[in-house]
């Protein structure tokens, strides 16, 4: 019995609370009779009312029926009597004595407003009694009587102040009772007004509607709940209203759910302007179908806010609890396409973030930065699993996106490096370089950003490899190469793969042409690399060096390559022939600076350092070329003999043959200038130039003494060039003249009248030249006659002596005088002379002939004077010859021929002739 | 009387052939440095020397007085006349024309240049030297003399060498028998050849 009035007390707490607040206020503030009997109130046992309550009844005994102070006392009485009760009631532990008198108190109080009623039924106050009244009903769980009590309350007294109150209590009665229609009209009726009940009303009227499965309607009433709470956020709201709150949120949800989820919501505020909860109530939604493990249900509700409330400080969140709930539910597709959704929308690029402060929300940023990095990873991973490059690309998006929004965050150089990583996987070079430069050098220095350093160099160097050649890309990349390889010297020069980088960067120089460049990078790598970077250095810097012609080092460096690389590398032999190019090249360096004698010295050098070298025949002959330049004969002869021996079918022979014959000439070497014209004749191909060959040969065999051969050399000439007519006349005379060397008279003889006739047979060929050739060998020829005319004496038998004398005297006199017809100024005059000669002799030969013996001394005188007659013609014919050579003094033609014509004529006619200066035998003058 | 108008006539034609070598003969100086007493008794031997044929020994004396006395005529002359006693005629030519250069007044050098002129083949020259040796000198004889021989025999005018050779006779006072026959010979011949 006890526990039961307990629960009615607690039931009635609970439902009238605010009710039984008012209540006291009004009763002790307006109610006019206390005033009269006040007194009785202020006694000492008020407290526990037990002294009033006897006073008043005392005193209702002997008040006056119908009078105004029993019906005050009446109700003062019976209102007491529920305090009383109240009071026990509160207090712990009560006995069944007690409670005993707490329901006698109860049902005394009923009596006493019963009473009052009846007693003064038509009191303009009663509906203040009967709202007393159904108080005492109510604690003493009389819930028809309280009913009835309140019913008749608000039928009569429509504009009572407890109307309302009433209407509540009653409608709350129904609701208990389930009688939901009976409660929608008390409700109503509450709403009807404004009250303190509102809010309460229209809380129940919601759930009323709600039991009634009129879920529109509940939901009308459950958000106006919302609405009223006026809040600006839920810390605002009072434990009771939080509760209000969470209790109207959950039947929302309920209705929510029972309607088409969250298309009625949407649906709904679509026509309704939402309140602060509006985020509240897709949670509401969302967490219900969580309940119900319905997980799609309720990462949609979540996304419908999301998507519809796009710039709520809200949406991040329930953006994220998507994504729990997905994971929680072990979807992880679905948590990734979560994660998505959440970093795209919520990316700090996003236009969520020009209407929100970010720096607000931190854990947002936390998260995004989270699930970026997850998404990326996750993409990344899968892209490589499957191989595939869509999910690749979807890692970069999110890679990019991480280090976009987070730059300063401790991760984003490992997230760059991913990217850039990911970035060359996909072969989208360069972005990856871009990348990779970026990690490298714009973060702090850690392994990574080294490795990213590196990568970016190796991106650079693949891209200019795979660049087509000659293009503007393979150039840009090529440069860039050289860019990151030196920025990755400068900020990374202990990395042991940098020699490597700068090689490369050296090759890539190179290949530009840039070679000055190329040979400082190799000179870089040189000091302290490994063997293998040595070779390519040296081969670079050589290379390079040979390129810009710094052939002496260059060959240097090449030896040096050689001597490390070893005879067994596939390029030596290539490398030799560079050494042997640069040593030749140094030589005609030196050639073009003058300076003949190093030129020579470096052609000469070729042999002995690469020997092997098809140049050196070509250096060798250089040399040689420079040595004749040089005058420097012997030394040429030497080179050139060596290189006809040692290059037998060389293609410059022929031209080495022709500068032997011209050392040999400057050695006045005159029989091996002949061996080698000889040579070159071989090879000569023109005709003019192989006749001029032929003839020197033979000069040349002349030249050396060789006379034999030489005579050899101009018949061969001769039997083969009758043409022109001048040198065929030379070259019989040259054969006259060395017939005449060798004593060949009869040789020489043959061939003089072989010129002769040939110069005669010339016809207008002949020349001056031709003809004083001509005039020598007949002169020559007529000596020969003048010669046997002078042997003939003319002694016994003197008829036929002097017949033979006459007859060689006409030989001979015949011979100068056709001498004299070629009219050759030299040879006349000394032909003159001598037919002079010869008649002069002549004369002087019949004057000493030998006299008949046996004459007498008269006989003998007439002989002689005989002989004088005869001799005396021939004087004066010779008279007469040398008068002619006397007369060429005339046109100046004053040789020894005129002058010893003049010394005979001086002698065959001394009155005449013989004249002799006169001069002082010295000169006297001081 | 004859004489003098005959040179006189004979100059006046010389003058107008040899107008530039009289002004050189005018203009020159003679720059010859006086020699001390010893070396004019050196120069004396030498001269005896070349009179002796003892031509290398007298060579020597004037080599020594030309390194001392270069512009000396007489040396210069003497020296080139030796080359002509040795038939150097290149270098006696050079050294008698040197010695005209500074004396152009030594006849006998202009007579000794003529005949090495006529050695050489050079008549015409010879006989220009000679012609300029009588300007200098008109009664100088040997060069009449030379001037008709060059003239009669090597220049083939017989009609001027007669002349040159009566200049001659006009100036030897002894007269000369030989020449005077080639006078008369010369006479013959250019009657015959009218």
């Amino acid at each position: 019995m006890r526990c039961l009035l307990l629960l009615r007390c607690c039931i009635v707490a609970v439902s009238l609370t605010v009710t039984i607040a008012v209540a006291d206020q009004l009763t002790l503030g307006d109610i006019e009779y206390v005033k009269d009997l006040s007194y009785l109130d202020t006694l000492p046992e008020r407290k526990n009312g037990g002294s009033a309550i006897f006073e008043y009844r005392k005193f209702l005994q002997i008040a006056k029926p119908g009078s105004t102070e029993r019906r005050q006392v009446l109700v003062r009485l019976a209102e007491l009597e529920i305090e009383l009760a109240e009071e026990r009631l509160a207090s712990d532990d009560i006995t069944e004595q007690q409670q005993l008198v707490i329901e006698q108190g109860i049902a005394s109080a009923v009596d006493l407003f019963e009473t009052a009623l009846r007693e003064y039924n038509k009191h303009d106050d009663n509906h203040r009694v009967l709202y007393q009244l159904a108080r005492a009903y109510d604690i003493n769980a009389q819930p028809e009587r309280l009913k009835s009590t309140l019913i008749n309350l608000v039928s009569v007294y429509p504009g009572s102040e407890f109307y309302t109150q009433s209407q509540f209590r009653l409608a709350e009665g129904y609701f208990i009772e389930q009688k939901y229609s009976d409660a929608l009209v008390a409700y109503t009726a509450v709403l009807s007004q404004d009250s303190i009940y509102f809010d309460n009303a229209l809380y129940k009227r919601g759930w009323v509607y709600f039991k009634q499965a009129k879920y529109k309607l509940a939901l009308n009433d459950f958000v106006a709940v919302l609405d009223n709470l006026k809040f600006g956020n839920e810390k605002e709201l009072t434990r009771i209203e939080d509760e209000l709150y969470a209790d109207s949120l959950r039947v929302i949800s309920l209705s929510f759910s029972s309607l088409k989820g969250v298309k009625s919501v949407n649906q709904f505020f679509a026509k309704r302007k939402p309140g602060p909860y509006i985020k509240d109530i897709y949670y509401s939604l969302g967490q219900l179908y969580l309940q119900q493990k319905r997980y799609a249900d309720t990462a949609d509700s979540y996304m419908a806010f999301v998507n519809i409330y796009k710039n709520s400080r809200h949406s991040p969140d329930l953006a994220l609890e998507t994504i729990d709930v997905w994971r929680k539910s072990k979807f992880p597709e679905k948590v990734i396409s979560a994660r998505q959704d959440f970093s795209r929308k919520f990316s700090l690029s996003s236009a969520y973030w020009l209407e929100n402060d970010i720096d607000k929300f931190e854990g947002i940023k936390i998260s995004l930065k989270y699930n970026i990095r997850l998404l990326a990873e996750y993409h990344h991973s899968l892209g490589q699993k499957k191989k595939s490059d869509s999910e690749k690309r979807e890692a970069l998006h999110w890679y990019a996106e991480y280090i976009e929004s987070f730059p300063l965050d401790k991760n984003t150089a490992h997230m760059h490096f991913l990217y850039a990583e990911l970035l060359s996987e996909l072969r989208r070079y360069a972005q990856a370089f871009k990348a990779y430069e970026a990690v490298a050098y714009n973060y702090d220095k850690t392994k990574e950003t080294t490795e990213a350093a590196y990568s970016a160099v190796l991106v650079a160097t693949n891209v200019a490899k795979l660049a087509k050649s000659g293009t503007k890309n393979k150039l840009k990349w090529q440069e860039t190469v050289v860019k990151t390889t030196l920025r990755f010297a400068e900020q990374y020069p202990e990395d042991k793969r940098l020699k490597n980088t700068l090689l490369h960067v050296a090759e890539i120089q190179y290949e530009q042409g840039k070679f000055l460049d190329a040979i400082d990078m190799a000179e870089l790598v040189l000091p302290q690399s490994s063997p293998e970077q040595k070779k390519k250095a040296l081969l670079i810097l050589a290379h390079g060096q040979f390129e810009l012609k710094l052939y002496s080092n260059a060959e240097k460096s090449y030896l040096q390559l050689l001597k490390i690389r070893g005879k067994k590398h596939k390029d030596y032999k290539e490398i030799r022939k560079r050494v042997a190019i640069s040593i030749y090249k140094e030589a005609e360096i030196a050639l073009k600076a003058g300076d003949s004698k190093q030129a020579i010295q470096m052609f000469l050098r070729l042999k002995k350092v690469v020997p092997e070298s098809s140049i050196v025949s070509v250096a060798e002959y250089d040399a040689a070329t420079e040595l004749l330049k040089m005058k420097e004969w012997g030394r040429a002869i030497k080179v050139l003999a060596r290189f006809r021996k040692s290059y037998p079918k060389h293609k410059l022979q022929n031209e080495v043959t022709t500068k032997l014959a011209v050392a040999y000439n400057e050695k006045k070497q005159y029989a091996n200038v002949a061996a080698e014209y000889k040579r070159i004749l071989k090879f000569t191909k023109s005709k003019k130039k192989r006749r001029l060959i032929a003839f020197q040969i033979a000069e040349f065999y002349e030249k050396a003494g060789k006379d034999w051969k030489a005579l050899e050399g101009y018949q061969s000439y001769l039997s083969k060039y009758a043409r022109p007519f001048d040198i065929a006349m030379e070259t019989r005379q040259k054969i006259i003249d060395l017939y005449g060397k060798l004593n060949q008279s009869k040789k020489q003889r043959q061939w003089r009248n072989k010129l002769i006739v040939a110069e005669k047979a010339a016809g207008k060929a002949r020349t001056d030249r031709s003809r004083y050739l001509a005039a020598k060998a007949a002169l020559k020829l007529a000596d020969r006659d003048y010669l046997h005319y002078s042997w003939a004496t003319l002694k016994a038998p003197f008829k036929k002596n002097l017949k033979i004398k006459k007859k060689r005297m006409k030989a001979a006199v015949n011979s100068f005088a056709n001498v004299i017809r070629y009219k050759v100024a030299e040879t006349t005059t000394e032909a003159t002379y001598k037919i002079g000669l010869v008649y002069n002799e002549f004369s002087k030969a019949l004057m000493k002939s030998e006299r008949p013996k046996k004459l007498s001394a008269e006989e003998l005188e007439q002989y002689d004077i005989l002989l004088e007659e005869q001799a005396f013609p021939f004087e004066e014919k010779a008279i007469e010859f040398y008068q002619s050579n006397l007369k060429r003094t005339r046109d100046s033609i004053y040789d020894q021929w005129v002058k010893k014509s003049i010394d005979n004529l001086a002698k065959l006619y001394p009155g005449r002739y013989l004249r002799n200066e006169k001069l002082e035998s010295v000169i006297d003058a001081p | 009387m004859r004489l003098s108008l005959i040179l006189c006539c004979y100059l006046v034609f010389l003058t107008g052939c040899a107008q530039v070598s009289l002004n050189n003969v005018l203009n020159s100086r003679d720059q010859q440095q006086s020699m001390t007493d010893s070396d004019k008794r050196e120069y004396i031997k030498a001269l005896e020397g070349i009179k002796k044929k003892r031509l290398k020994k007298a060579q020597v004396i004037l080599n020594r007085l030309l390194k001392k006395y270069p512009d000396a005529s007489g040396v210069l002359a003497n020296k080139g006349l030796i080359y002509a006693k040795k038939a150097k005629l290149d270098k006696a030519e050079t050294f008698l024309e040197k010695a005209l250069q500074i004396n152009d007044k030594l006849v006998q050098a202009r007579n000794h240049l003529a005949v090495v002129y006529r050695k050489q083949g050079k008549f015409s020259e010879a006989g220009q030297m000679l012609q300029a040796a009588i300007v200098t000198n008109p009664y100088y004889a040997n060069a009449y003399y030379n001037l008709g021989i060059l003239n009669e025999l090597y220049l083939d005018e017989p009609a001027i060498a007669l002349e040159n050779y009566r200049l001659y006779l006009d100036l030897k006072k002894g007269g000369d028998k030989r020449v005077s026959q080639w006078v008369s010979l010369l006479q013959r011949q250019l009657k015959s050849r009218k």
